[in-house]
């Protein structure tokens, strides 16, 4: 009862925004293309557009219905959940990516047997089916069953070589697990398939230090060069080229020559980093304090080796 | 010598040429929209969707293998290569060539193409000739030798008639060729009615190796990634980063956006 009261007293997206229903319509294209995953916007604004707009959107409409859908099933509301995918079922009653969509809102009851028999009768009726392998790989996760969720998207990828978010899940998932050079395997494929993406490389030095061990953190100190050459505003990059770098700097087993190269390596990302938080102060009237502050950071940061 | 120019009742220009122009642009429409109709589904295997990802991950490693350490390269140049259980040495899959005779699907694809495309065009081709026979329809622009004249001049029984005047025959011809970049504007790339593309891919298609030659691409492959050296990139990565200051123009001045809109 309350909820309905609530629902009734909301203003309208359109309403807020002052935007009409093909904005909307253009905003939820944008986020399908971009692959966003903020639920509830697009659950505010689809429903409204399904609701108030359905006839204006034609054929574009069954691609929304999806949409909305798997937001809906992420902010639990079933309810409309169950309508999107009635009125696809109604539309396309044969086809597998409706049977993966309802397949998805078993899922989300945590019926996960009957949404199992649902991906496998997908997969009866075509082996090359990859998003039903992979929702069943999603159940294993979602049970919290690490170890077997690796084992079966191990055999997917040995099938399709070339699924880059298998490869990322599947690093996610070793990365749990603490299998460190495992996941920098998974990473390394992503690395080549996207070479100028920062955020892979970053990630791969971040496994690379974490794994330890003098060599490890050579490798990290380069790739975290590596991601800032390809994004000079990656922050954490930033951060981790200087701990690496001093890392090395203070272990005991290194040579002179090693040592003054990381010293001055740290010495330059350290710059760096006061040149950003200087920028981002700017204007502000704490600017020495905070001045002051990050410099106490970066040396308490020092590893000093007992 | 100076040429006697020629000229043509205006009636042909409103009642055959752009008639002939219509005609061609409507048969090419039906046409793409019947090759969908006729459109078979097809349908991959496991192993060949599989063989081709491999394929393209190997052709990756050859490529973009310079961003990962060096061992990391020799680690998966050694799986595909290695000689005694290198994949690409290791598998080796049944290949059926699939000839047009023996591969029923591939069979009806060849008559559907036949149908949709070939016949429409000598039938219209004709009727066009019969109906429209009897005048000389247009002139092209340059120079023809007396070679062109039983050919563009069906019809025109006249010897002394240059070569450059052609028949109606002859602009429906011109026509079909001349609209396929009308059609890939109004149907979009890729399209049913693109005469011209179709016939390059028959002819390309019978010299081409036939697809499901997964034995072949293997040994390929594997020539290539032997010869593959690793040249990594990252080796002054630390030096060109260090030579000048970071870019932090502008990192810090956006406003941050405010609800969806």
């Amino acid at each position: 009862m309350a909820s309905v009261v609530k629902r009734e007293k909301m203003a309208s997206v359109s309403e807020m925004y002052d935007v009409g229903w093909e904005e909307m319509r253009d905003k939820l294209r944008k986020w399908r293309e971009d692959n966003c995953r903020n639920s509830e916007q697009i659950v505010d604004v689809g429903e409204e557009l399904i609701s108030e707009h359905a006839s204006k959107l034609g054929d574009d409409i069954w691609i929304i219905y999806e949409q909305v859908m798997i937001a809906a099933l992420d902010c639990s509301r079933d309810d409309l959940a169950l309508t999107c995918l009635q009125e696809l079922r109604k539309q396309f009653p044969d086809s597998h990516r409706v049977k993966r969509l309802s397949g998805m809102r078993l899922e989300a009851l945590e019926r996960y047997d009957e949404a199992n028999k649902h991906y496998d009768a997908i997969l009866q009726d075509d082996p090359t089916n990859t998003a039903a392998r992979k929702r069943k790989i999603s159940i294993l996760k979602a049970q919290g069953k690490g170890t077997e969720a690796i084992r079966e998207l191990n055999e997917y990828l040995e099938q399709f070589v070339g699924d880059q978010e298998a490869w990322h899940e599947l690093s996610e998932l070793y990365i749990n697990e603490h299998d460190y050079g495992k996941a920098a395997f998974c990473l390394e494929e992503l690395m080549m398939t996207n070479p100028h993406n920062h955020l892979y490389c970053e990630q791969y030095a971040e496994v690379k230090y974490t794994q330890g061990g003098l060599e490890n953190l050579e490798l990290s100190r380069k790739y975290f060069a590596q991601a800032l050459r390809l994004n000079n505003r990656n922050m954490r990059a930033l951060f981790g080229l200087y701990m690496s770098a001093s890392h090395i700097a203070a272990s005991p087993k290194v040579s002179a020559k090693v040592k003054k190269d990381n010293m001055k390596y740290a010495a330059w990302a350290a710059t760096q980093i006061n040149r950003a938080y200087k920028m981002a102060g700017r204007g502000t009237k704490e600017n020495k304090c905070s001045m002051k502050t990050v410099e106490e950071m970066l040396e308490s940061m020092q590893i000093t080796m007992s | 010598m100076a040429e006697p120019e020629l000229l043509l009742d205006s009636n042909i220009r409103l009642w055959v040429v752009l008639p002939i122009v219509f005609i061609t642009f409507l048969v090419g429409v039906i046409r793409h929209y019947v090759s969908i109709l006729l459109q078979s589904d097809k349908k991959l295997t496991l192993e060949q969707v599989s063989d081709s990802q491999v394929l393209i991950r190997s052709r990756i490693l050859r490529e973009n293998g310079k961003y990962i350490p060096k061992q990391s390269f020799l680690m998966r140049k050694f799986y595909f290569n290695n000689q005694e259980d290198g994949f690409f040495k290791k598998t080796k899959r049944k290949v059926v060539p699939p000839s047009p005779m023996t591969d029923p699907s591939m069979l009806t694809d060849m008559m559907k193409g036949n149908v949709t495309n070939v016949l429409p065009m000598i039938l219209i081709g004709g009727w066009i000739n019969w109906t429209f026979s009897g005048f000389v329809t247009t002139k092209v622009p340059f120079p023809l030798t007396l070679r062109f004249k039983p050919m563009l001049q069906q019809g025109i029984e006249l010897l002394s008639l240059d070569a450059s005047w052609v028949s109606s025959a002859s602009w429906y011809f011109l026509n079909v060729f001349g609209l396929r970049s009308m059609y890939s504007l109004i149907l979009g790339q890729d399209n049913g009615a693109d005469q011209s593309r179709i016939m390059q891919e028959q002819m390309s298609g019978a010299a081409m190796a036939m697809p499901a030659d997964t034995n072949k691409a293997f040994k390929a492959e594997w020539e290539a990634l032997e010869l593959t050296d690793h040249q990594w990139a990252l080796e002054s990565v630390e030096e060109d980063l260090m030579s000048r200051e970071l870019d932090l123009d502008g990192m810090f001045s956006k406003e941050l956006p405010s609800g969806i809109f």
